[in-house]
């Protein structure tokens, strides 16, 4: 009998998110703001539970709830416990209040499906359902023509995208025989499976360019400043954190799986990706004047600094624990950014980095988050961007990809400037408006909390280190253990089935 | 106790920045008292520092050292020699005398000050730290707040708006952060021990391909901050924009930590990568002594005469490191300090000026000692230092970083020897304009001199110069036994068994006294500090 | 379970196949077109035996209430879909088979449920 204990975080989502769309039906929950509560408390409890819970592979390994599952559940939970707390504002508490939390909670749970996928079917349905409730939520202002235009480019693109993720497991599939991970390496190691490798490369190749979507690497990047720019910023925030968090543990989890011996083919793949990503986010972001557009390109751009290590090889421990440090403290300081493009926008009505002007005398602690925030993410010490970055480059280094760690740290000098363009208009501009703007508390806190993490995660980096550790030996060990395990199956695969090979 | 005293320095300047932006923008008063408790508390422990320094030890001391984050080979270790707990004093004194320099600051005055104490603690944090993790953390701790105090409170000048040297100087700055980073990464990485501890790595042995790149990487990174020829374009137009206690510091003790990482990380760490640079290095100090001297000849704004003199003072640094011999190094630590003094004397006169005559155009002055006669006193002495004169802190400095040169490429020495000879002519003129020209009642009804904050801030510093120049003794000892006590091991291994005796290897000093013996002769302060 | 490589020997039979029947076809049209007799006429070439003929514009707006029944339905189509099966195989899963039906039907009904109370239902 399989035990069913480790799958409660995800059957508590999913209930959660039935419970909340039926809730907001009722208009005084709606109205109150409890929802959201209800919703973030849910989330705290399914991490909670996440982290005390076992570890397992029910139904033939098709989930794999291990330490890199745990690790990336907290990144997706605590994006959509602070969204959650953010959207109870008063701004926000509108007729759909409901179908917000429930498809927000509907996305985490396929994210969490990712991260925790045993195999290339688990791993598409995880991100068919993410990214079915983002097109909708990308859509949620219905009144505003932009949203409209955000939702309907990711609908097509992201459907693109899906459809190729399928097209390149459909490929593998039909070279590897399988589509669990654990058994990828096993039968890529034999002797027969040499000869298919042209066409196994084409498949791996379309399922990273899909993934590569979803985590908005370029040249797979150009819906990401769009969308971004026109959906609202609390969905831009989940948008560009859980769910660019969600795609990279699918790469982290295939990658890891999928290791071809002696060849450089994918890494050069994934060097291209990072390269240009780098140059062209870092670069396109210079000339922004929209803010959350902005924050788009630079999102492009900290893609690339992720995908710096994982071209290094996903074969060493640091490339899978520094990427997934990355994604959590970025997941702070990005949903922290957009909610002050959120705070700014009900403030002002306007996404301009100009609306910033002179926050520092119309809201000082907005001021002093926004501007911990961007020298964060232009990895300044002693924040958390700093320390994310300089593991994510020692595991480029150590991986042999200096050219990537030079190019990696010369565009962050570029990335400074138009972070600074920012911190410029916060604090060394006066107002023209000297009155004071009005924020939500919730808003306020939710970006408190972000802060205090990048604090926090910036000088004390310790635990998260050794979570990402332990997440790493998780992927690694199952797939070594499954590779040890799998090899007699395969002769013996061989003998009984004489059938495969007229 | 005194495990303890670099982590409170580090941290104590640190803490006051927090809990000034606790307090209410209102309480004026409080907010300066806390400001300075805060600078001034780290003048008893960098005092501390000199004094309990074993001197027969030597190395470093002071240590605190834990795992930070294990996993990744960080440690927070802290520790000082001889050089650092020298220029963890001139820190010390200078960020007091910074606070008093911004005393009547009137607007924004919380987050200045907080700013400013913040970038000491980082100053103070590179200066102790034996963790390449945490000496990067803390120098970019220090360089970074730089924008937002040149950018909020500086002021425009010259056609270059103050948003305009913000941001020149920070970018710069950071693409010199960049170059350091690769070369730590590539320190970190080289060993099979993945260690930032730069103990552990001053053990390991880096093949001669790595150091020639490796130091490369060091140089610029670290030689951008201490402004070497080409890349020095952003000092001056950013001292020129700072704000008083901004300049002070950021010439007096931040270039110094471009110069201090080229000594730390570079010739100390990298000695082979060291050696195959020397002659560019010292062709490019030379060309920075002559270049910043005679630009400064041609200013007419007196903050970018200052500045430019600084991009020349901080050639001698680099030319005294280029050395790569006892002397020169000595003498650029000598220097160091004693253009930090100086230039920071400076920034708080000619801030004094400023603030009163309302122009930094020097001819637009004159006759000005008749009216702050302690101004110009402590800003004459600050001029004599600057150019080296005898029984001022310049001479010994100066003299060291020329002899050391002299030792290596005497050709080289020459030629900046004669960068003194333009620095006088500046200096002088500058002086006798504003000072001692016809004063001009139309221009100026009022100039009252120095109140008594900043009475005690300049000549406090004044008699540092003076001090120094007459009793160095002290601090060339310490500066001494720190340089010959922290050598690789390798290096002096290696030394030792060659018997190297050639006068221009940095060990010759520590294997054949008698060579300096014989040379000394014309400091018998220093005889003492090398043949010990 | 992993299979080995498939060698394009193993392809060969499709190929074959696929060529066959492309030929069938285009020769028998071919064939066909060659012997026929050619004499179109205009009521030849009227639909044949497909009710009157159309008139107006295909495009018309419908009721995006439609839709929602539609949904509805298929919803609850593809529900009774899965039932049938199930009726035949719960005798041998047992009682974990009805615990996963009533889930089943649960959620379904809670769907059926907001779509009551967003009015989805009520034709206006």
């Amino acid at each position: 009998m399989t035990d069913y204990r480790p799958l409660a975080p995800y059957a508590l989502l999913t209930i959660l998110a039935l419970a909340v769309a039926l809730l907001g039906t009722v208009p005084a929950a709606r109205r109150s703001g409890a929802l959201g509560w209800i919703t973030a408390i849910g989330a705290g409890l399914a991490l909670f539970i996440s982290s005390q819970s076992p570890e397992a592979t029910p139904w033939l390994g098709m989930l794999r709830l291990d330490a890199f599952s745990k690790a990336c559940n907290v990144i997706f939970l605590a994006a959509l416990a602070i969204i959650s707390i953010a959207s109870t504002a008063e701004e926000h508490r509108t007729a759909f209040a409901g179908e917000f939390y429930a498809l927000l909670t509907l996305s985490t749970v396929g994210l969490m499906l990712m991260g925790a996928s045993g195999g290339l079917l688990t791993m598409y349905l995880g991100l068919e359902l993410s990214t079915i409730a983002l097109f909708a939520l990308a859509g949620f202002s219905k009144r505003e023509k932009r949203s409209a235009e955000a939702a309907l480019k990711l609908l097509i693109l992201g459907s693109v995208a899906s459809a190729v993720v399928l097209y390149g497991a459909s490929i593998v599939y039909g070279v590897l025989g399988t589509t669990q991970f654990f058994e990828m390496s096993a039968a890529m190691s034999h002797p027969h499976a040499a000869g298919a490798s042209a066409a196994l490369y084409f498949g791996i190749t379309f399922i990273v360019a899909g993934l590569a979507f979803k985590v908005a690497a370029v040249p797979f990047h150009l819906w990401a400043p769009d969308v971004y720019e026109g959906a609202p910023s609390l969905v831009t925030a989940f948008l560009s954190t859980a769910s660019k968090a969600g795609g990279f543990a699918a790469l982290l989890r295939f990658l890891g799986s999928v290791q071809v011996p002696e060849d450089r083919t994918i890494s050069t793949l994934l060097i291209v990706l990072s390269a240009i990503s780098m140059i062209v986010g870092n670069l396109s972001a210079l000339s922004q004047k929209n803010f959350k557009r902005m924050l788009g390109y630079s999102g492009v751009a900290q893609s690339g600094y992720i995908l710096t290590a994982l071209a290094a090889g996903s074969a060493t421990s640091k490339t899978i624990s520094s990427a997934l440090m990355y994604l959590l403290l970025y997941a702070f300081t990005n949903v922290a950014a957009f909610l002050v493009a959120q705070a700014i926008h009900d403030a002002t009505g306007s996404d301009q980095i100009s609306a910033l002007r002179g926050l520092h005398r119309r809201r000082p602690t907005l001021a002093f988050c926004a501007v911990v925030v961007m020298f964060s993410l232009g990895g300044i010490p002693p924040l958390a961007g700093f320390v994310g970055k300089l593991y994510l480059f020692t595991a480029a280094w150590d991986g042999g990809q200096r050219c990537l760690v030079l190019i990696g740290a010369l565009t962050s000098v570029a990335a400074l400037y138009y972070y600074l363009m920012v911190v410029r208009q916060i604090y060394l501009l006066d107002p023209e408006d000297d009155r004071k703007i009005t924020v939500a508390p919730a808003i306020v806190m939710a970006i408190s909390l972000c802060t205090a993490a990048i604090l926090a995660i910036g000088i004390y980096p310790r635990p998260f280190v050794t979570m990402g550790e332990a997440a790493a030996s998780a992927v690694q060990v199952t797939s070594v253990a499954h590779q040890r395990e799998a090899a007699p199956v395969v002769a013996a695969s061989d003998v009984s089935s004489p059938h495969l090979r007229p | 106790m005194n495990e303890w005293l670099l982590t409170i320095t580090i941290l104590a300047p640190m803490l006051a920045a927090v809990i000034l932006l606790l307090i209410p923008e209102k309480q004026g008063l409080a907010i300066r008292l806390v400001a300075l408790a805060g600078a001034a508390i780290t003048l008893p422990p960098a005092i501390l520092l000199c004094l309990n320094y074993d001197r027969a030890k030597g190395g470093y001391q002071f240590v605190q050292d834990f795992a930070w984050v294990p996993t990744l080979g960080i440690r927070y270790h802290v520790a000082a020699d001889g050089i650092s707990v020298v220029l963890i004093l001139l820190t010390a004194v200078l960020i007091t005398g910074g606070v008093f320099a911004s005393w009547t600051r009137p607007d924004r005055t919380k987050e200045f000050l907080s700013l400013l104490l913040l970038l000491v603690g980082g100053v103070f944090g590179v200066f102790a730290a034996r963790d390449l993790f945490f000496l990067f953390l803390f120098y970019e701790i220090a360089v970074l707040p730089m924008y937002l105090l040149i950018g909020v409170w500086g002021t425009s000048s010259q056609g270059r708006t103050k948003e305009y040297s913000a941001m020149k100087l920070t970018l710069m700055l950071m693409a010199g952060s960049a170059f350091i980073l690769v070369a730590i990464l590539g320190m970190y990485s080289y060993s099979t021990v993945h260690t930032f501890d730069m103990d552990a790595l001053a053990r390991t042995k880096f093949d001669a391909g790595f150091q020639h790149w490796a130091f490369f990487a060091v140089y610029v990174g670290f030689g951008i901050l201490a402004g070497i020829f080409p890349l020095h374009t952003w000092s001056p137009d950013g001292h020129a924009s700072a704000p008083t206690a901004v300049s002070m510091l950021h010439a007096g003790v931040l270039m110094k930590l471009g110069a201090y990482g080229v000594l730390r990380l570079g010739i100390q760490m990298l000695p082979q990568g060291a050696q195959d640079w020397s002659f560019v290095m010292a062709c490019i100090a030379t060309i920075n002594v002559l270049y910043g001297a005679i630009s400064a000849m041609g200013q007419t704004d007196l903050k970018y005469i200052i500045a430019y003199s600084s991009v020349s003072h901080m050639g001698m640094v680099m030319l005294g490191l280029a050395s790569l011999n006892p002397v020169g190094i000595n003498g650029a630590v000598m220097q160091m300090v004693s253009h930090g003094v100086m230039t920071g004397l400076f920034f708080a006169c000619v801030g004094l000026i400023y603030e009163r005559a309302h122009t930094r155009i020097v001819a637009k002055m004159g006759g000005f000692a008749t009216k702050m006669p302690i101004v110009a006193v402590c800003m004459t002495v600050g001029g004599l230092a600057s150019f080296g004169l005898p029984a001022t802190s310049g001479f010994i400095a100066e003299f060291l970083c020329f002899y050391g040169m002299w030792l290596r490429y005497p050709a080289l020495a020459l030629i900046a020897i004669l960068g003194i000879v333009v620095t006088a002519v500046y200096v002088l003129r500058m002086m006798q304009k504003i000072f001692f020209g016809q004063f001009n009642p139309e221009d100026y009804h009022e100039l009252p001199d120095a109140r008594t904050t900043e009475r005690v801030a300049i000549s406090v510093l004044a008699c540092c110069l003076i001090g120094i120049g007459l009793y160095p003794k002290p601090f060339v000892d310490l500066i001494d036994i720190g340089w010959r006590t922290t050598q690789r091991p390798d290096v002096i291994e290696q030394a030792r068994r060659q018997h190297v005796a050639d006068a221009t290897h940095p060990l010759a000093a520590l294997l054949t006294p008698s060579v300096h013996a014989a040379n000394s002769e014309t400091n018998n302060d220093r005889n003492r500090g090398l043949t010990r | 379970m992993p299979v080995t490589a498939p060698s394009s020997s193993e392809y060969l039979p499709i190929i074959v196949f696929t060529l066959v029947g492309i030929g069938f076809v285009g020769a028998t049209l071919l064939f066909s077109r060659l012997i026929q007799p050619h004499a179109p006429s205009k009521a030849k070439n009227s639909t044949y035996e497909c009710g009157v003929a159309p008139t107006g514009n295909a495009w018309q707006q419908f009721n995006p209430h439609y839709y929602l029944f539609a949904l509805l339905f298929v919803v609850f189509d593809v529900e009774a879909a899965f039932l049938y099966p199930w009726a035949l195989a719960y005798r041998r899963v047992g009682m974990y088979a009805v615990g996963e039906m009533i889930l089943f039907v649960v959620l379904l009904g809670a769907g059926l449920v907001y779509a009551w109370r967003r009015g989805a239902l009520e034709w206006e």
